[in-house]
């Protein structure tokens, strides 16, 4: 492990003059990554919301339509097998959301900040394991957003770290539990991943 | 009353048609001010907000550190707004941020940030209320293709080479379109120096027509009896995406907008090219065209309420049948990121229509001679899946056909008629559907630009 942090450690300082050369991506690009998320579950009528904590990971690919400005498809999934609905908190659920959508990426200076936005569709699936009896999912299907910011840090002209902090947004209608029914439900994600760019 | 202004400011157009043709000096590139645009878009809220703590006493108004947390904490939901606040009011809210880049010399795409920027921060922090996910999709979406179109109006509207209380005119006149764009022009001095105009100064692009007529509706639904009043229709064509190539983002577009005797704002419709390609060659005898356009939707009637923000992608072709007649097709299929549609047990609490995400696909064929069109028919489907309000898939279709015969001096007689067919699908129920017919008889001008048949893009 320390091996590995070595070896990124000494890439990213051999990067150091190729970030001025390079502030950013060009052409096409592709980028895999992940990290620790959040979950949170509001719905219509409820006073308060679900949280819960799990992991995610994204893959993104896309083109250059100017110097600053990139546009692409980006895929997040989240996952957490120990979610509990707050209104119904005796059940344990593994909660499963999926996005797909078009994102854009917008650098406003030469570095490698950025801003993303991007909206799309959404799905989440809702699985209950009950004491006894078989397992139920539930599933919903609707509209998709995420916006977040991130960081590229140049490895080499065709490759560079990214961090990003990003909020998915997914809204996928009513959720029929067996036991409650979860009305308009929106679910928020909030994302720290580290990722791979090769551009 | 709220396209009175955009009627004086589009037929100020028409004058500047023939000034766009002088030589002007190529416009400087204009200077980028990133931060005074977002402290712009941010400063319309904290104005706003003030406004209706301080002057009109609104208890919504009155936010605090604590209603800031409670709404970081609780996120997202839905609201239940009127229609006409959800699917209008917020878009051209979000068209205000919008500007506010494209007023500090920002480009479309670097504008489109603001625009998620200023929702974000109002719906979060402008309101003692939730942040409502519908009016952060409306807002920011609906912003972006209503202020482009309306930054590019009210760039034409204006001419740095104007002098005089006409020069003044064209810009109260863009005002209300543009009012970023305005109040940073009278801020800098730039409402009476003389200079090069912007690029989105292009006059010569627009035609506009004007439609007047008695129109007849049908409501199977409720009423099922004939409903006459009398209608207004404006169409907004900016260039012609056959032979414009392309450029930039808004390079072509087009808005519809009807009110009528019964209902007001009857109708808006606008779509944009974000990106378009041509297919075969631009001297080839038929052309087709790859375009990607963003669509604004905004539909109420008697019978329908319908709505959304889309992208769609499809071709546009061009058919040579003689030296100086043709065929035109288009043929899209289309998403809709956020759409609302009115049903009978649509809704929830006080709102009575759904909302959701969508797909549909639309065609039109089109006769035109000498550059005037005269027919025009079309349909279109959508699909709306409720994620807010009563679990159901919403199925909607349009069709219509519309002919003009051209008149001297710029006029037309028209005759229009349309259909609309809703119909609703609940798990478990019995499905549900309305259907609404119209007709229209109008007298149409061509305020600016010629007497070709424009709009419903």
């Amino acid at each position: 492990m320390s091996a590995a942090r070595g070896v990124l450690l000494l890439l990213a300082l051999a990067a150091a003059p190729l970030a001025a050369q390079r502030p950013h991506r060009g052409g096409f690009w592709f980028e895999v990554g992940g990290g620790p998320a959040t979950a949170r579950v509001a719905c219509a009528g409820c006073a308060e919301v679900t949280t819960a904590t799990g992991s995610g990971g994204y893959l993104r690919i896309g083109g250059t339509v100017s110097d600053g400005v990139l546009l692409g498809l980006e895929s997040f999934s989240f996952s957490d097998e120990s979610f509990g609905f707050r209104s119904d908190p005796d059940r344990r659920v593994t909660a499963e959301t999926t996005s797909l959508g078009v994102i854009g990426l917008w650098y406003p200076w030469r570095a490698g900040f950025f801003l993303k936005g991007g909206v799309g569709i959404a799905g989440g699936d809702f699985t209950v394991k009950p004491d006894s009896g078989q397992r139920r999912t539930v599933k919903g299907t609707g509209v998709g957003m995420t916006f977040g910011v991130g960081y590229d840090l140049n490895l080499s002209r065709r490759f560079a770290i990214t961090t990003t902090g990003a909020a998915y947004v997914a809204a996928i209608g009513d959720l029929v539990l067996p036991t409650v029914t979860v009305d308009d439900a929106i679910a928020s994600m909030y994302h720290l991943t580290i990722g791979l760019t090769i551009r | 009353m709220r396209w009175a202004p955009l009627a004086l400011g589009l037929t100020l157009l028409a004058p500047s048609v023939a000034a766009a043709q002088d030589s002007v000096p190529p416009p400087l590139a204009a200077r980028q001010r990133p931060w005074l645009a977002v402290a712009e878009a941010i400063g319309v809220n904290v104005f706003v907000n003030r406004f209706d703590a301080w002057a009109t006493d609104q208890a919504w108004a009155r936010v605090s550190p604590s209603s800031w947390r409670r709404n970081l904490r609780l996120g997202w939901e839905w609201d239940e707004n009127e229609f006409g606040t959800n699917l209008f009011a917020h878009p051209y809210h979000g068209g205000l941020y919008f500007n506010a880049g494209r007023a500090n010399g920002l480009d479309f795409w670097e504008s489109a940030p603001l625009a998620f920027l200023g929702s974000w921060s109002w719906e979060y922090l402008g309101e003692r209320f939730r942040p409502s996910l519908n009016d952060f999709f409306m807002t920011s979406l609906g912003g972006i293709a209503l202020g482009e179109s309306f930054h590019r109006v009210g760039a034409s509207i204006r001419d740095n080479q104007a002098r005089g209380g006409g020069r003044i005119l064209r810009e109260i006149a863009a005002l209300p379109l543009d009012p970023m764009g305005g109040l940073n022009r009278l801020v800098r001095g730039e409402w009476t120096a003389i200079g090069p105009n912007p690029p989105e100064h292009d006059p010569s692009g627009f035609a506009l027509r004007l439609a007047g007529g008695v129109q007849v509706t049908q409501d199977t639904f409720s009423t099922d009896r004939d409903i006459e009043s009398a209608t207004l229709v404006a169409d907004l064509l900016y260039r012609d995406p056959i032979t414009q190539p392309y450029q930039a983002p808004f390079d072509v577009f087009g808005v519809r907008a009807q009110v009528s005797a019964h209902g007001a704002l009857h109708l808006l419709r606008a779509s944009g090219r974000l990106y378009g390609a041509n297919l075969n060659g631009t001297t080839r005898r038929h052309r087709h065209l790859f375009a990607v356009n963003q669509r604004f939707d905004y539909a109420r009637n008697p019978a329908q309420e319908f709505g959304g923000q889309s992208v769609e992608a499809g071709i546009y072709s061009r058919w040579r049948l003689s030296e100086h007649s043709g065929l035109r097709t288009q043929l899209f299929v289309d998403a809709i990121v956020l759409g609302a549609m009115d049903a009978t047990v649509a809704g929830t609490g006080l709102r009575g229509y759904d909302f959701g995400p969508g797909l549909g696909v639309r065609t039109e064929v089109a006769f035109e001679r000498k550059g005037v069109t005269w027919l025009r028919s079309w349909a279109r489907s959508e699909v709306i899946h409720s994620v807010s309000g009563a679990p159901a898939d919403h199925e909607a279709s349009f069709g219509g056909f519309e002919a003009v015969v051209p008149l001297p001096y710029r006029f037309g007689v028209g005759l229009h008629t349309g259909y609309f067919r809703r119909v609703s699908r609940y798990p478990g129920k019995v499905r549900e559907k309305r259907d609404f017919t119209e007709a229209r008889l109008f007298i149409s001008w061509a305020a600016v630009g010629s007497n070709a048949l424009v709009g419903a893009p």
